[in-house]
């Protein structure tokens, strides 16, 4: 009864200490981010609902630690032009951003690079879960988009639209859209969809898809399928989120996840080594974890994470009964993929896509 | 003894600059072929090399770029200096009416950023969201767009749309010093006009003509503008934006080594070219002649033609300039791209320019761009006076190659400086934090523009009497004292000249700035061009309506003060 007791008291004193050191942690934290004033964020126009987004979350994000920061976010490359040039940047000098925004494949190639700062986010961070940190103590889960293929209703009808993937490249559908369909340049989604298919097939689905292609789409240009200049794209990453968004706006914009299970991307933020304002961005990273900021994000981009009870996201998950890996798992199923055979499929995929 | 301490001092100052100015862009040459060498990111250690060239002349990839690079600089070539010709002609050999008009509007043309006027034409001609394609398929019923701007040619057809007055710029001033005995003589010989044209006018301007062609490929070679903004979404890949795609890849890290390798071909391809530019420039010089004001060829008298010509250089105006305008302001109305209809017309507001006045990066982009309308210009007129001194006035060993250095930057495609400067700058970060800030762009933007200041200086100082600056030397004159009292007075109008068209092109420049803007030092530009290449078509579109509302003043005030320098200093 004794022991029971003292191994009880054990536990509270050292969930009181984690949590006192965590307390502690967080506030030096914020008295250095006092000193820091500033931070500055480089990611796509539109990256968490763009200027209008940034507006409202640094006001909320100032709120919640008591700060009078200003965020400067500077519309800049796409995350893979990013990820490149933040390597490049912290490698030889100083980052030209605080922290970083990307999915799997960026912080795959981070990690490996070791430009992420090391955190003990959950420790830190009470809202902050164990199974939110994708990389752990490197990186933390913001939001996830499922990839799907993503066209205009106005131009392609219903019963003609693709259902899947396979569709795209079937002729009894493909000359509707045949040398007007946009693809993506990266080739990561279709690393992705081998590991449900196989690279025969993935090869295969790619030989027939590159011929009917008209151009290249990266993940932000979803306007260009509303405008039309391309009625459909093979694969946008958030594809569901987009559908979401520009509902509100009346534009004709449908969603189809091409794969069951869909495929996923983390979105992760992490720190930078040698970044300007280190301990604001420290903040700033955990913050976009919080209830007050996935709210925002859901706002502004229609972007949140299953794991913030309460999301859109994870109330469409469940009620279609979709079920995700975990973050960490794909994550490290990611990094595993990375070498050798994986690097050299990926490496193929790009000749391809070059044509 | 103090005034010749003075004396000799000034010399040196002088000779400093010219060449600390000659050193920079020799060294920046050499980083790009130093670049080439190696692998890996800048900082790390790398052994020398020659698999970057192996790997660029093996890759099918770089003969298609190679290709429609070529093919997209003939296409431009075909639109700007037939146009440059038609209009230089109408306006120099011709009774044309109006002529201060019709030169502004060529010239306004020249004035305002090119990739703006590439947005609109996607919104003109694009075969599915072209306004122009949508009313002609439905005016003429026909299944599918007649027009296609994206497409190589369609891109070379913006890029010469725009080029246009700077080809008509180069060749009037080869028509201007046309020898017009040749032409009166065939005139007296009863020789139509038309013959007139085709056989004397043409082949007396002919060099003129041709080093017009060499000029404009040089700059569609190394064009990022028209070809980034139309041409990467549908799979068209040209020099420069291949070269973009190596530093900002889609995957994987920047291929620093790999695009050395591009740049060093390019520069030797470069040169090479300015071998027939060279022979044409002496060729044109041999056909030029020194008369008296009144001695000029009479005009030709264009009759009922006249209307034919004004309606052409009003088309032109309406089709360069007013319709790509008209195109962006309509998509910064709407909440998402859409054709003109009276559904899109309920939907459109000034939300997005309301947004646009209170982003206060936007605020620190146009602080920026003025900094470099201001500070750029300054530098490049302060290096070109130094180096047009020593190659013109003084006596000093080297002038030539002096001279020659100062040229460089012309031929050789500027992004190429870019690229070498972000990479030695990278380089040196941990010692001078230089590496994306504003003052890169200064350095690469003053560097890439001596060219020009020297070419215009160079002529300005030639005509200044040595009779002056040896009576102040007599009476003891330190030299920095007789160049700021005596020359600089004398060749003003050179200086302002190049001042003011150096800040205009600071103003507009959009190739270099994409290589090395970071978030401290965006300019409006590159601003601009993130939103659009990030997928927000409408706010790109209203920020460049905001650009060019606000800027629209200071241009017009600078073309106007450059229009009557001009009078006085011989274009380049």
């Amino acid at each position: 009864m004794v022991l029971r007791a003292a191994i009880a008291a054990a536990f509270v004193w050292l969930a009181s200490a984690s949590l006192l050191h965590a307390a502690e942690g967080l506030q030096q934290l914020v008295a250095g981010a006092a000193k820091e004033g500033e931070i500055v964020f480089v990611a796509g126009s539109e990256t968490f609902g763009g200027r209008k987004g940034f507006a409202d979350l640094a006001a909320a994000f100032n709120k919640k630690f008591g700060l009078n920061a200003k965020i400067n976010f500077a519309p800049g490359p796409e995350m893979n032009s990013m990820a490149a040039r933040v390597i490049t940047e912290v490698k030889t000098g100083r980052a030209s951003t605080d922290f970083y925004l990307g999915s799997q494949s960026h912080f795959a190639l981070l990690h490996q690079e070791k430009v992420l700062e090391n955190v003990d986010w959950s420790a830190t961070f009470p809202w902050i879960t164990k199974e939110m940190e994708v990389l752990p103590g490197e990186s933390v889960l913001v939001y996830i988009s499922l990839n799907g293929i993503l066209y205009n209703a106005a131009l392609i009808a219903k019963d003609k639209a693709p259902k899947s993937y396979a569709d795209l490249v079937d002729p009894r559908f493909s000359p509707t859209w045949a040398g007007k369909m946009a693809i993506p340049p990266y080739v990561q989604w279709l690393a992705d969809l081998s590991l449900l298919w196989g690279q025969e097939k993935v090869r295969d689905f790619a030989r027939k898809l590159v011929p009917l292609s008209g151009g290249r789409l990266r993940y932000s240009e979803e306007e260009r399928i509303i405008s039309g200049e391309f009625p459909i794209t093979a694969n946008m990453g958030g594809a569901v989120e987009h559908m979401w968004m520009w509902e509100k706006k009346g534009a004709p914009l449908v969603a189809v996840t091409g794969s069951s299970p869909p495929i996923t991307s983390y979105f992760q933020l992490g720190a930078l080594k040698k970044a300007p304002h280190p301990n604001l961005a420290k903040l700033f990273v955990a913050f976009m974890a919080s209830k007050e900021a996935q709210g925002l994000s859901e706002k502004y981009q229609g972007r949140t994470t299953h794991l913030v009870e309460g999301t859109r996201l994870a109330k469409y998950l469940a009620a279609n009964h979709i079920k995700l890996q975990a973050p960490a798992e794909a994550m490290a199923a990611y990094v595993k993929s990375e070498g050798g055979e994986g690097l050299k499929f990926k490496e193929e995929l790009a000749k391809m896509m070059k044509q | 003894m103090k005034p010749v301490a003075a004396h000799v001092d000034g010399k040196f100052v002088l000779a400093g600059i010219a060449g600390l100015s000659a050193l920079a862009i020799l060294s920046l040459l050499a980083t790009i072929i130093w670049m080439s060498l190696r692998t890996g990111v800048p900082g790390q250690p790398s052994a020398y090399t020659f698999n970057n060239y192996t790997a660029l002349l093996t890759d099918p990839y770089s003969l298609r770029v190679l290709k429609t690079t070529l093919f997209f600089a003939a296409v431009t070539i075909g639109i700007s200096v037939p146009l440059g010709f038609i209009f230089a002609w109408l306006v120099e050999r011709t009774d044309l009416p109006h002529k201060a008009l019709a030169m502004s509007l060529l010239g306004i043309g020249i004035l305002f950023p090119t990739f703006l006027k590439a947005m609109g034409w996607v919104f003109l001609l694009h075969p599915r969201i072209g306004v122009i394609n949508v009313l002609l398929m439905r005016l003429l019923g026909l299944s599918a767009a007649p027009l296609n701007i994206a497409t190589v040619a369609g891109i070379g057809f913006v890029e010469g749309l725009t080029l246009a007055p700077l080809a008509y710029v180069m060749i009037s001033a080869a028509l201007r010093g046309m020898n017009p005995a040749l032409v009166e003589a065939s005139s007296i010989h009863g020789v139509s006009r038309w013959r007139t044209l085709v056989r004397v006018e043409l082949p007396l301007i002919w060099p003129a003509l041709v080093s017009a062609m060499i000029w404009m490929f040089t700059v569609a070679l190394a064009a990022f503008d028209v070809p980034g903004v139309i041409g990467m979404a549908n799979n068209i890949f040209t020099f420069s934006t291949a070269l973009y795609f190596m530093i900002n890849p889609n995957e994987g890290l920047p291929r620093y080594g790999l695009s050395g390798a591009y740049g060093a071909i390019m520069v030797v391809f470069s040169l090479l070219l300015m071998l027939p530019y060279f022979a044409a420039l002496r060729q044109s010089h041999r056909y030029q002649i020194i008369s008296g004001k009144s001695y000029r060829a009479s005009l030709i008298e264009l009759g009922r033609w006249r209307a034919a010509g004004w309606a052409l250089i009003t088309a032109y105006f309406f089709i360069a300039f007013v319709l790509p305008l008209v195109a962006i302001f309509w998509v910064s109305l709407l909440p998402f791209v859409q054709m003109p209809s009276s559904a899109a017309l309920a939907g459109a507001s000034f939300e997005r320019y309301g947004a646009a006045f209170f982003d206060s990066t936007l605020v620190s982009a146009g602080w920026n761009t003025l900094l470099l309308m201001i500070a750029v210009p300054t530098i490049v007129v302060a290096a070109s006076t130094a180096i047009s001194w020593v190659v013109t006035r003084s006596r000093m060993h080297g002038r030539i190659v002096l001279d020659a250095v100062a040229f460089l930057p012309h031929p050789v495609p500027h992004l190429l400086f870019a690229l070498a400067i972000a990479y030695f700058a990278l380089l040196i970060s941990d010692i001078v934090p230089l590496y994306g800030s504003i003052y890169v762009l200064m350095a690469v933007y003053a560097i890439c523009w001596i060219s020009f200041g020297t070419r215009v200086l160079n002529n300005s100082m030639i005509q200044v009497h040595r009779e002056l600056e040896e009576a102040a030397e007599v009476g003891g004159v330190p030299t920095l004292r007789i160049v700021r009292k005596v020359i600089m007075p004398l060749i003003r109008p050179g200086l302002v000249y190049a001042w003011i068209w150096t800040s205009l092109s600071a103003y507009r420049e959009l190739t270099m700035a994409v290589f090395l803007a970071s978030p401290r030092s965006q300019v409006l530009s590159t601003y601009i061009w993130g939103q659009w290449h990030g997928g927000g078509l409408g706010d790109a579109a209203a920020i460049a309506i905001v650009m060019m509302a606000v800027m629209s003043p200071l241009v017009a005030f600078f073309w106007i003060f450059a229009r009557r320098q001009q009078q006085v200093v011989s274009p380049v």
